[in-house]
């Protein structure tokens, strides 16, 4: 009887809780946004700073490298994460249909659920893999400064944050109840990869920083 | 401290501390007696007050066809203290002084004991026996030392099946004239290599204590 209670009362404080988005108001239909293809960045190599840090229940980390995104000549691309000292972390590519694969990654970083998280993330921040076009374009609290472009994912859904001029300035990735990772750009055309970018892990409990470094860092 | 970081540091300290490690090279041929260079090096070591100098970092990857270069100070001063510092394209900084690691990225700074933790006390382990000539008694990696150019090549070639799932081999070069660390190159098992280039080298010149302490 007690368990009942209980289950009832987490079922009702569920039922009530805040959903992750207020009441979606449609925004004025933009043709240049709605297919996927339009949001890709175009780039040939990109270094940035990265610096990861988490909590755990028993404990803080802070990791810290390179981060190199780089597009091959058949239109692959490439992520790499490298210690300072140049040790290789990670090494994620995808193919020109967009087919993933690890080709090489340190034994601590090899775990199902990192490798997916991680892959995600990166493909929320280069359009990857999301449908052909976007299902809405919605305002929230009456603010018509920023369009928020909806796709639809295999579970729940991102959502592209594009003011007026056409600026990128965030990515939210949620489901119908919870945000689950939301990225903070500094403001970059739609066809370029931001100048600075924190990804915050809300479930994980873990923030990725990325800050552009110069070209001349890489030969 | 997370294990990851754990490691980085080792390695980190690994390369500091191996800077002899080169595979088989034009114009290098292989010692027969390394006891008169054991004996050397130790002898050097004893005398080695402090150590200052300029390094450059390449790290190459094979796969992509790519470079990235990385540059900073480094400073060693009796007994135990090391300062690596990097200064472009990006601020880091690495302090290990006795058996406290300091590390500083951006406006962050972590601070480890390595009392609790084997592994860094490995890692300083290593560095103390870089710095007194004792490399050849760690039994995590094989040595084969080479000599030719004016240098003496050293070969870490790993054993130990950790040290194996990352690096294929380390190579540390040393000037025959004094011993000084001139290289170092680091080999991944996935063909990527980080070579360090150690420039501007100084020895026994006065160095603030500071610089070991926490920034």
């Amino acid at each position: 009887m007690r368990f009942f209670l209980i289950l009832s009362l987490c079922c009702i404080v569920a039922a009530c809780s805040k959903p992750a988005y207020p009441p979606l108001e449609q925004a004025k239909y933009q043709r240049t946004l709605h297919k996927s293809a339009y949001l890709a960045p175009e780039f040939d190599k990109v270094l940035y700073r990265c610096l990861v840090d988490g909590k755990t229940f028993l404990k803080s980390y802070h990791l810290s490298g390179l981060l190199l995104i780089k597009k091959t000549e058949d239109d692959a691309v490439n992520v790499v994460f490298q210690n300072e000292m140049g040790i290789t972390y990670f090494d994620f590519y995808w193919d020109k249909n967009n087919l993933f694969r690890v080709n090489q990654i340190m034994p601590q970083f090899n775990k199902t659920a990192l490798i997916q998280t991680l892959r995600k993330d990166f493909e929320l921040l280069l359009r990857k893999g999301l449908p052909k076009y976007a299902n809405g374009q919605f305002y929230f609290n009456g603010n018509q400064d920023t369009t928020y472009l909806r796709f639809p994912l295999n579970k729940g859904f991102v959502f592209y944050l594009i003011t007026q001029d056409g600026q990128l300035t965030g990515i939210e990735n949620a489901d119908d109840k919870k945000k689950v990772v939301v990225f903070h750009l500094s403001p970059a055309a739609l066809k370029e990869l931001p100048e600075h970018i924190t990804v915050q892990h809300l479930r994980a409990n873990f923030t990725i920083d990325l800050k552009k470094i110069p070209e001349n860092a890489v030969e | 401290m997370p294990v990851l970081h754990k490691i980085f540091i080792l390695l980190f300290s690994l390369n500091v501390c191996f800077p002899f490690l080169l595979t088989a090279q034009t114009g290098y041929v292989p010692v027969k007696d390394m006891t008169s260079i054991k004996a050397e090096l130790i002898k050097n070591n004893q005398a080695t007050q402090t150590v200052s100098s300029n390094f450059s970092q390449t790290k190459s990857m094979k796969m992509l066809n790519e470079k990235v270069v990385s540059k900073g100070l480094f400073y060693y001063k009796k007994n135990n203290r090391i300062r690596i510092e990097y200064n472009s394209p990006f601020h880091y900084l690495l302090i290990m002084n006795g058996g406290n690691i300091i590390v500083q990225d951006e406006n962050k700074t972590s601070k480890v004991n390595t009392r609790n933790s084997k592994s860094l006390q490995s890692a300083n382990r290593i560095m103390m026996d870089c710095m007194t000539g004792n490399v050849f008694n760690n039994k995590d990696f094989e040595v084969q030392c080479l000599a030719g150019q004016g240098k003496y090549l050293l070969q870490l070639t790993p054993v130990a099946p950790s040290m194996k799932n990352l690096f294929s081999r380390i190579d540390i070069y040393l000037e025959q004239s004094d011993y000084s660390v001139s290289r170092l190159t680091l080999q991944e098992a996935g063909g990527d290599y980080t070579v360090m280039d150690f420039t501007n080298r100084k020895k026994n010149i006065s160095l603030s204590d500071a610089l070991f302490s926490n920034p």
